[in-house]
């Protein structure tokens, strides 16, 4: 999940390295909101390669869920 | 997070009077459908997570400094006072145009302010502004000449223009305030109550909102990941800070004002429509003595009160014995207030409302 990390990592740049586990759950990351939502959407579109724009990761939703959905779309995590 | 009461300063010096206001934005509008660096499907959460519709940008050429110098010389004119008179200006702000000198001395030099006039920024963030007519107020004794104040903010250049956790929340802008000592007080639309202020800073929230390099600790030069360039904010905390604050000082200075039937206005930072509903739920003022103005301006960061109580000052008098309370907050993690009375049926010169600033800058005003 390299690709996912470095995402992840833009998008919340407080992020401990060690808290990238697949299990994290988005509403645990530092400033975890609906707008940084969008923020993450935009990293994992730029080095994924996917187009993800309509998705909208939930609360609960944790780093294998969004894993499994870059994916679905063809993308790689 | 420390939790501990804010300092209330009763100062014992005599009064400011406010003598005129003004303000200055850019002529360019960016409304959120303008910003098409984001997905078109976010677009609608930004004016319903911030009441945000439209913002106005600086262009490359225009700096903080020619925002100040708009704002002031409109002030001045409605003040009817040349800045051959002033006694000092004071540059709330935190996007001078350089690291050296004081965006201040740039605006002394463009109104040929006399030499005797002091001129020095004050950073603060979106509270700088009522740091500075705090200091402005205490200085007042010792200076010249009336003392022109200024919150001016281009927060847009140091922003990541793809952060969607920011950048459709700020605006640029300017506003500006002159004050005036015992001597003015005839020429006053306002008196402004300056022996009950509020000021505070919670340090240990220092990295909640912030340009993490760029500065000393991370010169520019030495910096090796761009993004540590913007600004950044963490906006839940931000959220409930404000909300905090904001209501602590206004029910304080709604106090200080003698009740709420005594308050005119409540003109609050301009930096989120939830925040500003927040704190007024909690005051128990109804929203309409709320003014708003960032829903067409965004969050003009240390300019966005003086430009509300500028507008405030152009839709009408405020009448005789009521206040308007003046409350501001962010990065620090620093608040501010301070209220203003009314001394009689005040109402803004008239003069210079009709007639905008020949400016050669590309700003426009109210």
């Amino acid at each position: 999940m390299q690709n996912l990390a470095l995402a992840m990592r833009n998008a919340f740049p407080s992020l401990a390295d060690d808290a990238l586990v697949p299990t994290l759950r988005l509403s645990d990351c530092p400033n975890w909101d609906s707008m940084t939502a969008v923020n993450l959407v935009m990293e994992i579109e730029s080095i994924c390669g996917v187009q993800m724009s309509d998705y909208e990761p939930k609360d609960t939703t944790t780093l294998a869920d969004v894993a499994q959905k870059i994916l679905a779309l063809g993308g790689k995590p | 997070m420390q939790s501990q009461s804010p300092s209330v300063q009763r100062h014992t010096s005599a009064p400011a009077y406010i003598l005129a206001t003004g303000h200055a934005v850019p002529n360019r509008v960016v409304a959120n459908a303008d910003l098409t660096q984001f997905p078109a499907a976010m677009l609608p959460m930004i004016a319903v997570k911030t009441g945000i519709r439209e913002r106005r940008h600086a262009d490359a050429e225009t700096a903080t400094s020619d925002l100040a110098i708009a704002a002031a010389r409109r002030c001045l004119e409605r003040a009817g006072i040349s800045a051959s008179a002033l006694g000092g200006i004071v540059v709330g702000s935190c996007c001078a145009d350089k690291i050296i000198p004081p965006t201040a001395a740039i605006v002394h030099d463009a109104l040929k302010a006399p030499t005797s006039a002091f001129a020095f920024d004050l950073a603060a963030v979106c509270s700088s502004a009522l740091y500075a007519l705090t200091a402005a107020i205490g200085m007042l004794p010792i200076a010249k000449g009336p003392l022109l104040v200024i919150g001016a903010d281009t927060t847009t250049k140091l922003m990541n223009p793809k952060d969607f956790s920011s950048y459709p929340y700020f605006g640029d802008g300017a506003g500006a305030v002159l004050i005036g000592g015992a001597a003015h007080a005839d020429k006053a639309w306002a008196r402004a109550c300056v022996d009950e202020t509020i000021l505070g800073c919670d340090g240990s929230g220092q990295h909640v909102i912030e340009i993490p390099a760029g500065g000393t600790r991370e010169p520019s030069t030495t910096c090796t990941d761009p993004k540590r360039l913007y600004f950044r904010m963490e906006g839940k905390k931000v959220l409930e800070f404000a909300i905090d604050k904001g209501a602590m000082m206004i029910e304080a200075l709604t106090a200080m004002a003698g009740g709420r039937e005594r308050v005119h206005a409540a003109v609050l930072h301009q930096a989120n429509i939830n925040i500003i509903y927040g704190i007024a739920d909690r005051s128990g003022l109804s929203r309409e003595r709320f003014p708003v103005n960032l829903d067409r301006y965004g969050n003009t960061g240390a300019a966005g009160v003086f430009i509300a109580l500028d507008e405030l000052a152009r839709g009408g008098p405020v009448p005789a014995g009521q206040s308007v309370l003046l409350a501001v907050f962010g990065g620090g993690l620093a608040w501010a207030g301070c209220r203003f009375i009314a001394p009689h049926d005040a109402c803004p010169r008239a003069d210079a409302s009709a007639s905008p600033v020949a400016d050669p800058t590309t700003t426009q005003g109210a």
